[in-house]
């Protein structure tokens, strides 16, 4: 294999056996996927859980004082809302109505029926960022009409534009789909007028229609700040609510999850094993492989170079394996997230910030193991190290 | 004395040696975990079927799981009851409902089943004691499995579930899977916290064969007995349908099943690169013997004697390891996570193989090539 002479000599060292560079590049990259995969499936869990939430168009959100998760509804009197309109620095509040327990769908397809959850609120509301409600508002205003979302999961017979079926046995046409995304508890998502779910879903207890309401989304008006409208907010309201911004209401979604559910805790586990596995490997390979060139090593630090100058080209093969198989284990990971995610309905993604940590964790383990490697080299009298 | 090269070769630097088995051993913990993740998918689907003495079922065609039941009319019941084979049916109410903790106000999803107080639905002696004092109105029964943050669980609690109040007179362990919690009601209770629905339609009906009759024949029969909006299922037909929805139809199964697949490729590709790096990096001492006129079958021999003390010696921490996270996993969620003979007996057997097979491998190129070439 041809190398070129000027190249730096921990490149040239690693290039010298190829077969062996093939196999410690995908140990790296292998390590690299595993703790990729396990901390991607634990936060996708978390992501896909906080995804509707993330989505509201507002920077605080009114819900029930024992608000703790999103599936348990929580409802509230929507007399809070209008309070709540005449705070300053609110520039509006939207009612959102959510249901899971009653709503159930039927599948023409194969005739089966399915729990799904149902998100209705005025159509000229900007409530949540989903672009295809406004574009379809007009049609959603009409009775018995919903929309379906696209990645709900393949149970669902792929209900389009125009399928007629029962919704908690009522009859319903769907008239559009949008695109929200699936978690632990929902395999499907609906969206309708709140008109149409005050007639699906009639709150119990003989109250009138749409007299409670799951959220209260609430927009700022401009150069309103978030944190003072909040205690504003808080000390008006009578305390069968509370106020949060939308980060804490995230926050604490995913701690529940996180912390509080069998699913979430075993998946932390996996994520934890993950990356301590992953972690070992690093510092296995990368020590075997300046262990083997330890004689070489000595060499040098007999003919003259200094420690330093040993210790520069260790940390050079770490960077380099760390790249080599940083770069093939990114386009692995990015395939599988691809392929779960259409399995499972699961949101799973790569951000700059989770690539960064675990680029700096991966070449942060392969110098330190490479350090302490060639340690016996830089240490002790070259000599000994081919007895 | 060939055994003693073999040893020899490996305690020659034992720090480099020690490091080598790191890597295999934590690859056998990953396997182990990935493997404990993904049978307890199949584990946690029967955990409350299980509690129930029955031989077959039926369902409506639109069961998906016990918490996604549908439900048919109960005169299906009466129909099968009347079948010679049939003992007793007996019905089983199943839903999803809002357990409130009575100190901290907080409210979680739990499971809930229904059951007629004086059919024996169990032979379990803490429910066969507890299930007929379910006939007093509001009762429940509670798995002390269920989550910590339900609340307190001794007998005389009252909880709100939905909108009624229910008191708690006794406990069963049964273990929740993945839902917060597993409460056991009247069916009359039952009938009122869903809101009154009449208690002619059912989720599941448990049916008791007479001794002797056999399952698949009565299930074949009452098939065709009965009309087509219900389905009967031997009892193992439904384990089978329900282990399926757990491991295929969830998020969790696919994603421990990938999990599998991962750690699979992992143990094979961390076990060549070690197992190869060892023979390599004597490759010149193989060569040598090799010219000293030492046969391929020797060399192979060493190497193979090599890999097999290799193997054995980063299993045994790697097994250790996984019972740590079985153990932690297990306590953390109440989930029956846990080691089984025949899993040791594969991951040992699969990483011996793969030892093996690696350190062969790298051997291979000494067979090809004059020893001369190699230095």
């Amino acid at each position: 294999m041809r190398i070129p002479p000027r190249a730096p000599l921990g490149l040239r060292i690693l290039m010298h056996a190829p077969r062996r560079l093939l196999v410690s590049v995908a140990g790296i990259m292998l390590a690299i996927v595993l703790m990729f995969s396990q901390s991607g499936f634990r936060n996708g869990v978390l992501d896909s859980q906080a995804e509707l939430i993330e989505r509201l168009n507002g920077e605080l959100i009114i819900v029930g004082r024992l608000k703790s998760l999103w599936y348990v509804e929580e409802p509230f009197p929507s007399r809070r809302l209008y309070q709540a309109r005449t705070c300053p620095g609110v520039q509006n509040v939207y009612p959102l109505y959510l249901e899971t327990s009653r709503a159930v769908w039927h599948n023409t397809v194969d005739n089966s029926t399915r729990a799904v959850r149902v998100i209705a609120y005025n159509p000229d509301d900007p409530v949540i960022d989903v672009p295809e409600v406004h574009a379809y508002a007009a049609a959603l205003k009409m009775p018995d009409t919903v929309l379906f979302d696209e990645k709900a999961r393949d149970l669902f017979g792929r209900p389009q534009a125009g399928t007629q079926t029962e919704l908690s046995r009522r009859k319903i046409t769907v008239v559009g789909t949008f695109r929200l995304g699936t978690d632990i508890l929902t395999d499907a998502n609906l969206i309708m007028s709140d008109r149409n779910f005050a007639k699906f879903f009639p709150a119990p207890y003989q109250r009138t229609h749409l007299d409670e309401v799951t959220a209260g989304i609430v927009k700022l008006a401009p150069g309103a700040k978030a944190e003072t409208v909040k205690r504003q907010l808080t000390r008006d309201l009578p305390d069968d609510v509370k106020v949060l911004t939308k980060p804490e209401l995230v926050e604490m979604e995913m701690t529940y999850w996180r912390e509080n559910t069998a699913t979430g805790i075993i998946f932390g586990l996996g994520m934890a094993v993950g990356f301590a596995v992953g972690i070992v490997i690093c510092y296995q390979v990368l020590y075997s492989s300046v262990s083997s060139y330890l004689p070489q090593f000595a060499t040098l630090k007999a003919m003259g170079f200094s420690d330093a100058y040993l210790v520069g080209v260790v940390l050079q093969q770490a960077l380099f394996l760390s790249i080599l198989g940083f770069i093939p284990a990114l386009a692995a990971v990015q395939g599988l997230f691809m392929v779960v995610g259409n399995l499972t309905g699961l949101l799973l993604f790569l951000t700059v910030g989770r690539i960064a940590f675990i680029f700096v964790l991966t070449v942060a383990m392969c110098m330190v193991s490479g350090i302490i490697a060639v340690r016996r080299v830089v240490q002790a009298d070259p000599a000994e190290v081919f007895r | 004395m060939k055994a003693s090269l073999a040893v020899r070769n490996l305690t020659h630097n034992k720090v480099r040696t020690l490091v080598a088995m790191g890597g295999v051993c934590f690859g056998v913990t990953l396997l182990f975990m990935q493997l404990g993740f993904f049978a307890t998918m199949s584990k946690i689907a029967m955990l409350a079927y299980d509690a129930l003495d029955f031989d077959i079922v039926l369902t409506s065609p639109n069961y998906v799981v016990v918490t996604q039941a549908g439900s048919f009319p109960s005169a299906n019941m009466y129909e099968a009851r009347a079948h010679p084979g049939v003992e007793r049916v007996m019905p089983l109410y199943a839903t999803r409902h809002i357990w409130q903790n009575p100190v901290t106000r907080i409210r979680r999803p739990i499971e809930i089943l229904g059951v007629n107080p004086s059919d024996p639905v169990s032979r379990r002696p803490d429910l066969e004691r507890l299930v007929p004092v379910l006939d007093r109105p509001d009762t429940v029964l509670i798995d002390r499995l269920s989550r910590a943050e339900l609340g307190p669980q001794e007998a005389g609690v009252v909880a709100q579930v939905g909108a009624r109040n229910l008191k708690i007179i006794g406990q069963f362990t049964i273990g929740p899977g993945f839902e917060a919690g597993l409460v056991i009601v009247g069916d009359q209770t039952f009938a009122r916290l869903v809101g009154g629905r009449p208690l002619d339609t059912v989720n599941v009906g448990l049916i008791k064969l007479k001794p002797g009759a056999d399952p698949a024949q009565v299930v074949e029969e009452l098939q065709r007995r009965l009309p087509a909006d219900v389905r009967v299922l031997t009892r193992s037909e439904l384990a089978a349908k329900e282990t399926r929805y757990w491991v295929v139809n969830t998020a969790m199964g696919v994603i421990f099943g990938c999990g599998v697949l991962v750690a699979v490729l992992f143990g094979i590709v961390i076990t060549y690169q070690v197992l190869s790096l060892e023979v390599s990096n004597r490759l010149s001492e193989y060569a040598t013997l090799k010219a000293l006129g030492f046969t391929d079958v020797y060399l192979a021999a060493i190497v193979l004697k090599q890999a097999v003390i290799f193997a054995v010696v980063s299993f045994i921490p790697g097994y250790f390891i996984a019972l740590g996270i079985y153990y932690v996993g297990g306590s953390m969620t109440n989930l029956p996570i846990g080691m089984t003979v025949g899993r040791v007996t594969g991951v040992f057997i699969l990483n011996l193989v793969l030892c093996c097979f690696s350190g062969l491998l790298a051997l291979r190129i000494l067979r090809r090539a004059d020893p001369v070439d190699l230095f």
